[in-house]
């Protein structure tokens, strides 16, 4: 298979051809998206194309529509960085070390993305400025002075954030179980659900309504 | 502390909008991203980053060359108006629609750009490997070079696979729009084809009319195309995007 949805309780080729699209469907099932073998098929339409879609949904979400002054627009930043990212790393595929992890989706989201946009942001919080450089040849280059690693949002200086979403969910204890779990707790995600029964993909719906949460509590903060 | 739950919230909201494609998908539309703009590009990009970047021998450029005219003939040999000349022009589009950079040698002939080294060496090729017999038959009063499948022309697949997979679907669309056509409405799209992008490589301003000019002045046999004809064909291009971007 070029991809795989990776399934807990279905296995064998047979299986998966059977019920692959009643298990994209089926959330209680559905552990995301990944790609655990045959890692050259990325450049096939059929794998590229969901993988397009998954990176740049992410790196979407983390460039964010906040203050800084962006001469790309989101959308086009989220394209260029998303192939970047598989840029990089079909240029150096050795670099991805299956033993560790053989997922290359997480290893392009969490080791080459997310380090690029923080970079990226660390950059534009520093410079106020654009720091991509033009398009190279084949028109997905992004700028090459990446130059500090450090995790996303490290530019957000908050002391009572935390407490500040927990005073919002007050009056909802769905989220609120979750939050303290999650950031309080430590859970992981697999954790949080078993605690709260729920599944992956309402793990994912209230994530995203935190985020709402988040979102608004930074805005009251003018950040 | 709090910038590392802070950190983690923001990490984990990006992680469930892109869990997998469904969730990513209705993220991205909520968004209003043109996504298959991006994948559209996405694909280009990644194929001329890959041409760009392999560098093959002289053997192995043929061989790919020789596995791309074997899907066409493949896919075309029951065609009444598959022939050589057909089965060039369509090797010709197909190679630079899809900005493969071969490296090759075409010319300017009477029927349009033509490799001529590699279209005499094809045909020993494909019986070589066993996937198609070439000859002359005579239809009629007309003589046409046919190509008949062998045994084994099955075996060409793997190898197209591999070197093609990321721009089958455009290769495929182009067999599929000129399938049926008449040699000579191909030949014209080749020949417009490689006029423009001569102007690009000139760096010149495009234009209609100086189409015209460089494909009347392509060889004398091309005045049985009326400039109406070729400002049709330039309009049909345009409007399938098959033209070479400057």
């Amino acid at each position: 298979m070029y991809y795989a949805v990776n399934l807990k309780k279905i296995s064998g080729d047979l299986k998966f051809f059977l019920f692959y699209q009643h298990i994209l469907m089926n959330e209680e099932e559905n552990i995301g998206f990944s790609i655990t073998s045959d890692y050259d098929s990325i450049t096939t339409e059929e794998v590229f194309k969901p993988l397009l879609k998954v990176l740049m949904a992410y790196s979407h979400k983390l460039i964010g529509n906040g203050t800084l002054r962006l001469t790309k627009n989101r959308d086009e930043l989220a394209y260029d960085f998303s192939m970047e990212a598989i840029q990089r790393y079909l240029e150096n595929p050795d670099k991805f070390d299956p033993s560790r992890n053989s997922d290359l989706v997480k290893y392009l989201k969490f080791n080459i993305l997310k380090r690029l946009i923080s970079n990226f942001k660390e950059l534009k919080g520093q410079q106020n400025e654009c720091i991509f450089e033009d398009d190279d040849s084949i028109g997905m280059s992004v700028s090459k002075s990446f130059i500090k690693e450090n995790d996303v949002h490290d530019l957000i200086d908050l002391e009572n954030i935390i407490q500040q979403i927990q005073k919002e969910l007050i009056d909802n204890p769905i989220l609120l179980s979750l939050f303290n779990l999650r950031y309080i707790s430590d859970y992981t995600r697999a954790e949080v659900c078993t605690e709260l029964e729920i599944s992956n993909g309402e793990y994912n719906n209230r994530i995203r309504r935190l985020d709402t949460v988040l979102n608004r509590v930074k805005k009251n903060q003018q950040i | 502390m709090s910038n590392q739950k802070v950190n983690k919230l923001i990490l984990d909201g990006a992680e469930a909008v892109s869990y997998d494609e469904n969730t990513a998908s209705e993220y991205l539309a909520e968004e209003n991203v043109d996504i298959d703009k991006y994948i559209k590009k996405g694909l280009k990009d990644i194929q001329k980053s890959q041409s760009v970047s392999t560098s093959l021998t002289k053997s192995q450029t043929f061989f790919r060359r020789v596995v791309l005219a074997a899907r066409i003939a493949h896919e075309c040999h029951s065609e009444w108006t598959f022939g050589s000349v057909k089965f060039q022009k369509l090797v010709y589009l197909c190679e630079h629609v899809t900005h493969m950079n071969f490296s090759t040698n075409y010319s300017k002939q009477a029927a349009g750009p033509m490799d001529n080294k590699f279209i005499h060496s094809v045909k020993p090729e494909f019986e070589k490997q066993g996937w198609f017999n070439v000859q002359k038959v005579k239809t009629g009063k007309y003589e046409k070079v046919q190509f008949t499948p062998l045994e084994g022309v099955e075996g060409y697949k793997q190898y197209y696979s591999n070197y093609y997979h990321s721009v089958d679907s455009e290769i495929q669309h182009l067999i599929d729009t000129f399938r049926t056509w008449k040699t000579d409405d191909v030949e014209l799209v080749a020949t417009i084809y490689s006029c423009w992008n001569e102007i690009n490589k000139e760096i010149s301003i495009f234009s209609e009319d100086l189409v015209i000019k460089k494909v009347y002045a392509w060889h004398k046999k091309k005045e049985k195309f009326s400039e109406k004809e070729i400002r049709n064909s330039i309009n049909w291009m345009k409007e399938q995007g098959i033209y070479p971007v400057k």
